[in-house]
């Protein structure tokens, strides 16, 4: 018996592994998912985007009536000020940002958690610019997320009407040296971006009415499989210009930004498979790619223990002989 | 979820079988793992090209370009008539398209406003010197305008002060404007400190593609320096000061105060753990770096459990790939044929 586990273990193995996976794909029973505090970070966060809005243009406002009283305030800063408010007023549920940075090979954990955010952003009623970031590869990725989310707003309790793109939403695509672009956004999104993903002019979209520069984002969100992705949404979204960051990434890399939760440089993290499921959960998505996985993750993880303890029992074995 | 058309089905079989081909890598090397393997390179680096071309050199090169040149050579008469005969129909509207009460409010309050001439040569400077607007359409020219005065806070209601101030934008107005040869020649530049990369193939001239690699790591090392500075060092050590002791309105809130503890000792202990400029012989010193062991281990743990859910996801989203769209979309494809 041991002989043969030790001839064919490899096969043994691959064959058990495909089984659990296949075995928790197959399982329609419904898991209990409870959404941990990092993924609840980014869900307020979208969820309470009207509000932190009305709240921003009314500290404006009140900005604003200082400056006026003031005589010696710079007119060109009253102007700017006047300018921000009466484009944010146009936009009443927010402006949110997705970035879509990765590649197919991150397809699986990535696109279940961007397209629930997508799902998220357009019930909330708030108007979605979506860029992509270093990979050029993200845009057919992202362009069918969105799209998908866009036409079917059934999948979601609560659902949402058909979202249009240039109205309700637009997509970017991928413009080379993103942290440069990044920055030029603080200038001028349409220069920045001056056609979108299918080569329209982006100044002449209903959905640019109310939105110029980074100023007129209220939430950035960044889906990334790269090393420095969310570092540089950090760098750019939050500490140039002050405006609330939150990420999702593969389990890989989510504990390198656990410190950046804590600290407060992020407002939400989703992690992996289980973020995805998490966020799946809160905004009520059905079906559910992620949560569905979610099965298979557990057999796939309880065989790996079990593997574990195997490999460790046959350890004892060898060195007691 | 399954294929629609018989396109989308070749497709998903020719997807499911290059998945397997990579799998079979697992039991040994073979022809068909290493085909694959190649085919799969060769995918992302031939579509990278391709859709570089269409987001970077296209829009940002060859069209604004091409743009210029045809632009250079346009009828200055033309272009004024357009822009003249647009503004006077936005001027003859009154008002702007309204899309909802807020931007009705908005639009009434535009109006109670002054003619600012500033802020309406502003509109018409970023309506008529896109680098991608073609001037001898006057459809374009027309778009261009109404879209800026739409999204502008300039109101057209007096309609002589307009035409007005539009003849005086006409006295300094130059299709091509002086900053755009600057441009062009900047544009010439970059390409060239581009085309400079691909000396590195030619070991005679190599040395040419250090001017812009020197170019580039210089200009990203400028801009992100101080941002990365700032949060991932200054923000970082802020937020690991932190009260010892955490009060609730009951008393003490011992689990976060075990955090912030946990935090800070963990800390102190992994710094302690790399400064090697001394021998640590002591047992307080052995203590210290014991523990932080023992922290460093418990994030490599951390890290490695990470990486084992992580791949296990894409191993799941390639299992349900074959269930669903290979096996199940092929059968209700046929199913639904017959």
């Amino acid at each position: 018996m041991l002989s043969f586990w030790r001839n064919n273990y490899r096969v043994i193995i691959y064959l058990l592994t495909f089984a659990s996976v296949w075995i928790g794909l197959v399982m329609t029973a419904k898991l209990k998912i409870n959404a941990s505090a990092a993924t609840k970070g980014l869900y307020d966060a979208l969820e309470q985007l009207p509000v932190t809005h009305a709240a921003m243009i009314a500290e404006e406002e009140e900005k604003l009536q200082k400056l006026l009283k003031d005589e010696k305030a710079d007119p060109k800063a009253i102007t700017v000020l006047e300018e921000h408010i009466s484009r944010a007023k146009i936009n009443t549920n927010g402006v949110v940002l997705l970035n879509i940075n990765y590649n197919p090979g991150s397809e699986a954990e990535l696109t279940p958690m961007s397209m629930a955010v997508c799902r998220h952003a357009f019930r909330r009623g708030a108007k979605l610019l979506i860029n992509v970031g270093y990979d050029v590869m993200s845009q057919p990725l992202a362009q069918k997320i969105i799209s998908d989310a866009a036409l079917d707003g059934r999948s979601v309790d609560p659902p949402y009407p058909f979202r249009e793109s240039g109205v309700d939403y637009l997509f970017f695509g991928f413009r080379p040296n993103a942290f440069q672009v990044y920055l030029q956004m603080g200038e001028s999104i349409t220069a920045a971006y001056e056609t979108d993903y299918s080569g329209r002019d982006t100044s002449s979209m209903p959905i640019m009415r109310g939105i110029k520069d980074f100023s007129d984002i209220d939430l950035v969100v960044t889906v990334s499989s790269f090393v420095g992705g969310p570092e540089m949404w950090i760098n750019v979204g939050k500490t140039k210009f002050n405006k609330p960051v939150a990420s999702g990434m593969t389990a890989v890399s989510a504990s390198d930004y656990y410190p950046y939760l804590q600290s407060g440089q992020l407002c939400g993290l989703l992690s992996g498979l289980r973020g995805a499921a998490e966020y799946e959960a809160l905004v009520n998505v059905n079906p559910a790619p992620a949560t569905r996985r979610m099965w298979a993750q557990l057999y796939i993880h309880t065989f790996a223990i079990l593997l574990i303890i195997i490999g460790n029992i046959e350890y004892f074995l060898r060195s007691k002989k | 979820m399954g294929p629609d058309t018989f396109i989308d089905l070749i497709g998903v079989w020719i997807a499911a079988l290059l998945t397997l081909g990579v799998y079979s890598s697992l039991i040994k090397d073979t022809f068909i793992s290493k085909l694959t393997e190649a085919v799969f390179v060769g995918v992302s680096f031939g579509m990278s090209i391709v859709f570089t071309y269409y987001n970077g050199i296209k829009p940002k090169i060859e069209e604004p370009l091409v743009r210029y040149y045809q632009n250079l050579h346009v009828d200055y008469a033309t272009v004024t008539n357009a822009v003249t005969r647009t503004v006077e129909k936005i001027a003859d509207a009154k008002t702007l398209p309204v899309e909802s009460a807020v931007e009705e409010e908005l639009t009434e309050e535009i109006s109670s406003r002054a003619f600012d001439t500033n802020r309406f040569f502003a509109v018409l400077d970023s309506a008529l010197y896109k680098q991608t607007l073609k001037l001898q359409s006057t459809n374009e020219v027309a778009v261009s305008l109404q879209s800026a005065f739409a999204s502008s806070e300039v109101d057209l209601k007096d309609k002589a002060t307009v035409m007005g101030a539009l003849n005086e934008y006409f006295t300094t107005y130059k299709t091509v404007p002086t900053s755009r040869h600057f441009w062009v020649l900047y544009i010439f530049f970059s390409v060239i400190l581009g085309l400079m990369f691909i000396t590195r193939f030619f070991p005679k001239h190599a040395w040419l593609s250090r001017f812009p690699m020197a170019y580039t790591i210089g200009i990203g090392v400028g801009m992100g320096t101080p941002l990365s500075f700032q949060s991932q060092i200054m923000q970082q050590v802020q937020a690991s000061f932190i009260p010892m002791l955490v009060r609730n309105p009951n008393g003490i809130d011992w689990i976060a105060t075990a955090g912030n503890l946990s935090l800070v000792i963990g800390t102190l202990t992994v710094l302690y753990y790399f400064f090697f400029s001394f021998k640590k012989e002591d047992a307080a010193s052995r203590g210290a770096t014991k523990i932080g062991i023992a922290y460093l281990m418990i994030g490599f743990g951390a890290s490695f459990a990470f990486t084992i859910m992580a791949r296990v996801s894409l191993l799941i989203g390639r299992i349900n790939f074959l269930q669903d769209e290979w096996i199940q979309g092929t059968y209700e494809f046929f199913k639904y044929l017959n």
